[in-house]
């Protein structure tokens, strides 16, 4: 069987870049954490909404998705914190970006998504449910306060 | 088979066409790679 | 060739109805932008609900168009290379069967009872006639490829030495793969969806639904493209004035097809919970294998066109682009398939980012992903339904195309659309912009608290898009349409045209052959979603109760 010497060129150039793509995200989830959502067992705890504090620079958010809205709504935090996102939902499926963040995650009833952010800058962050979930969809949407703590 | 009876095509042109597909792809993979990372 | 007035009605009918179907599919891909872009602040217009508009133009233009075209362009094939028909009765059969489940599907939406996108996720409810309907479309098509296979066997005994035809190969390809992929959202629809939503069952697992159906959703836009690959592989060049350059690397591509359109379904589902970060970049490579198969085929097409070119006379590198039948009204079909591959180029590429693990945090589900898959399904898939349904219809009809000049022009003048449509719809989806909302009521609003000016622009960029594209749609129905009404003027026969291969390789037995394809299918299958299906079961909660798109209250309450 002769395979034409372009066509395996083509093939060879193809698997250079596939693997140039793979090493650079790998590359990226060891450097900057840069992933998708943690993946996390069902466990009652994490369907109230909660904000807790575990120490001066670590927040942890347990927002629950609902038609239409996001729980806690608003949420403060002060610079510098890292802040760990809980998400689930009570009915149907919700979307939840936070696009200055990279933070991308579906809220599903009966399971537990989770995704971990620094925020580094001060400002108001959008937190958008940009899947289709009933009549209020365009209404859901809650917001990220970071500010100097002072500034509270 | 190949003709004989004209000169062998050699498909240069496709594969300039096929490298530019390819920077192409590295540019917009990068392209959003370093918008990820900014981000972060 | 000759065919049967029974043959000729079936695919006949099974072009025009969807085409005429996709009036309304059109329509509303042209109001979504207008109500994004804020021009209407409303929730309705004409009695059409935004959401409801929204399920029908993805179910009209992504599930009933794409699935009838394959099975009517799969008849046609077939029976053109192998020179027999299908079987009468499994023909009506299976039209009757997809008929019924449009007829159905489409009362449930525009009775209001299936605002729930094309993508159906629980749970949100539709009505049972909603996923009844849907079930009947799959199963209607399933009918085919059996018959097709009984054909293609016959054939082989008589033809024991000759390679597959490359578009016999690429239909059963495309229809195996269909058959294995919808059989996971048949189990979704059949099992799950439809006792939960008449009652018989109170609660459904969510994950499971999810998974199950993107086992099914990522296949099905293969599904969608190996029709018009397997244009651009054994028409285009003909049509071009060249030859195919590698018939090998045809077969190729569609056995890599065959390995890995399916077991890749979970690169929709990076951000859903319950799927651990391992499988879903397992699932992330296995997407970086579905698309070699594409890359060869980008090179391989490439390479005909050039050939093609010199054979005109081109010089230089990349003269051959030049001379090519560009704006050749005998050689329209080559307008459909030069300005599906151009889109193409784009929505292959956005694609590839979309797949890329980490980096689908930054697009999914913002405006960036319909702005990707407008580039793949409503460019090369749609160019290539509308340009073989009325070379088809006229040819084997014996009718004239009516509005040649328009039927020339339209691809060109829907491209430009598209181009723009998705760089607004790109641009927006960086910016956060989200898909599948009604932005004009909120976001767009600019008197309301949600009011995002930075959308603005973007927003408006897509509507001029959608204008243009809307023109352009419905200029192709009207000479559709023009022509389907037009006199008769001669018998009709069903004639396509055969590309030569310039390298046409002796038969190679493994890229002739299913079986071995088949048990690697198989293998991969399992590999890539045994996990998946572990992590759902092991990591899910309590499962959902039935909801209404209008009431955060469930039908019934969750027994705990």
């Amino acid at each position: 069987m002769t395979i034409d010497k372009s066509e395996k060129k083509v093939v060879g150039i193809t698997l250079a870049v596939i693997s140039l793509f793979i090493f650079s995200l790998l590359y990226a989830k060891g450097k900057y954490k840069s992933d998708v959502p943690e993946c996390l067992p069902y466990d009652g705890a994490y369907t109230e909404p909660k904000i807790n504090q575990l120490d001066e620079k670590t927040y942890q958010v347990f927002s629950v998705a609902s038609m239409w809205q996001f729980q806690p709504a608003e949420i403060y935090i002060p610079v510098g914190s890292e802040v760990d996102f809980y998400l689930t939902s009570k009915d149907v499926v919700h979307g939840f970006n936070i696009a200055q963040k990279n933070v991308n995650m579906m809220a599903v009833y009966g399971s537990i998504n989770k995704t971990t952010v620094k925020f580094d800058k001060p400002g108001v962050y959008d937190i958008v449910c940009h899947e289709y979930c009933g009549v209020g969809h365009q209404n859901m949407r809650a917001q990220v306060i970071v500010n100097h703590p002072e500034a509270k | 088979m190949e003709p004989t009876n004209e000169k062998k095509f050699i498909p240069k042109g496709a594969m300039a066409f096929f490298v530019l597909l390819v920077l192409l792809t590295l540019a917009f993979f990068f392209g959003i790679y370093l918008l990820m990372i900014d981000r972060v | 060739m000759q065919v049967t007035k029974s043959f000729k009605k079936i695919v006949f009918l099974e072009l025009a109805i969807p085409l005429a179907l996709l009036v309304i599919g059109i329509y509303h891909g042209l109001m979504q932008t207008i109500y994004r872009a804020g021009v209407l602040q409303q929730t309705s217009f004409a009695k059409l609900d935004y959401y409801q508009g929204l399920t029908l133009h993805g179910v009209i233009n992504a599930l009933v168009l794409t699935t009838f075209f394959a099975v009517a362009f799969g008849h046609v094939t077939m029976t053109f290379y192998l020179k027999r028909e299908p079987n009468k009765k499994l023909m009506w059969t299976s039209f009757i069967l997809m008929v019924t489940g449009v007829v159905l599907a489409a009362w449930a939406m525009l009775a209001g009872k299936a605002s729930v996108l094309y993508t159906f996720y629980p749970p949100l409810k539709a009505h049972p006639c909603f996923y009844l309907g849907a079930a009947l479309l799959i199963v209607g098509s399933w009918i085919p490829l059996f018959d097709w296979a009984r054909m293609y066997n016959s054939w082989k005994k008589e033809n024991p030495r000759t390679k597959t035809p490359l578009a016999v190969l690429g239909t059963l390809i495309n229809f195996i793969i269909w058959f294995v992929c919808t059989l996971a959202v048949a189990y979704e629809v059949l099992v799950l969806l439809v006792p939960w939503s008449l009652g018989w069952t109170d609660t459904v697992n969510v994950n499971l639904a999810r998974t199950l159906f993107w086992f099914f959703g990522h296949a099905l836009v293969y599904f969608w493209l190996l029709p018009a690959y397997i244009m651009f592989y054994t028409i285009l060049p003909k049509i071009a004035g060249g030859k195919l350059y590698s018939d090998l690397a045809g077969r190729v591509a569609l056995f890599l097809f065959l390995i890995f359109s399916i077991p890749v379904g979970v690169h929709h589902q990076y951000s859903d919970p319950t799927i651990t970060q391992g499988v879903k970049f397992l699932h992330g490579m296995l997407t970086y294998g579905v698309a070699i198969p594409s890359f060869i085929t980008a090179f391989t097409i490439a390479a005909s066109l050039e050939y093609a070119g010199r054979q005109n006379g081109a010089k230089g590198l990349f003269g051959w682009m030049g001379k090519l039948p560009w704006f050749d009204q005998n050689r329209f079909l080559f307008s459909y398939f030069i300005c599906g591959l151009i889109l193409f180029v784009f929505g292959g590429v956005t694609g590839i980012v979309n797949s890329s693990y980490s980096l689908n945090s930054v697009v999914h589900n913002t405006a960036w992903l319909p702005g990707h898959f407008h580039m793949t399904v409503a460019g090369p898939v749609f160019l290539g339904i509308a340009g073989m349904s009325i070379y088809i219809f006229a040819g084997m009809s014996g009718r004239k195309i009516k509005m040649p000049k328009i039927v020339t022009i339209v691809p060109y003048l829907w491209m430009f659309g598209m181009l723009i449509f998705s760089f607004g719809m790109s641009w927006g989806g960086l910016r956060g912009e989200p898909r599948r909302t009604n932005l004009g009521t909120t976001y767009l609003n600019p008197d309301h608290e949600l009011f995002r000016s930075d959308w603005v622009p973007t927003t408006l960029i897509a509507l001029l898009g959608g204008i243009i594209m809307f023109i352009a749609g419905m200029l192709f129905i009207i000479a559709f349409f023009s022509t389907v009404f037009s006199k008769k003027q001669t018998e009709g026969v069903l004639e396509i045209p055969v590309s030569e291969a310039y390298h046409d390789e002796k038969r190679v037995a493994i890229f002739d052959r299913f079986k071995p394809w088949l048990i690697a299918m198989v293998a991969v299958l399992l590999v890539a979603y045994i996990p998946a299906l572990l992590n759902v079961n092991e990591n899910s909660g309590p499962k959902a109760p039935r909801f209404n798109i209008d009431n955060p209250v469930p039908e019934v309450s969750v027994k705990k």
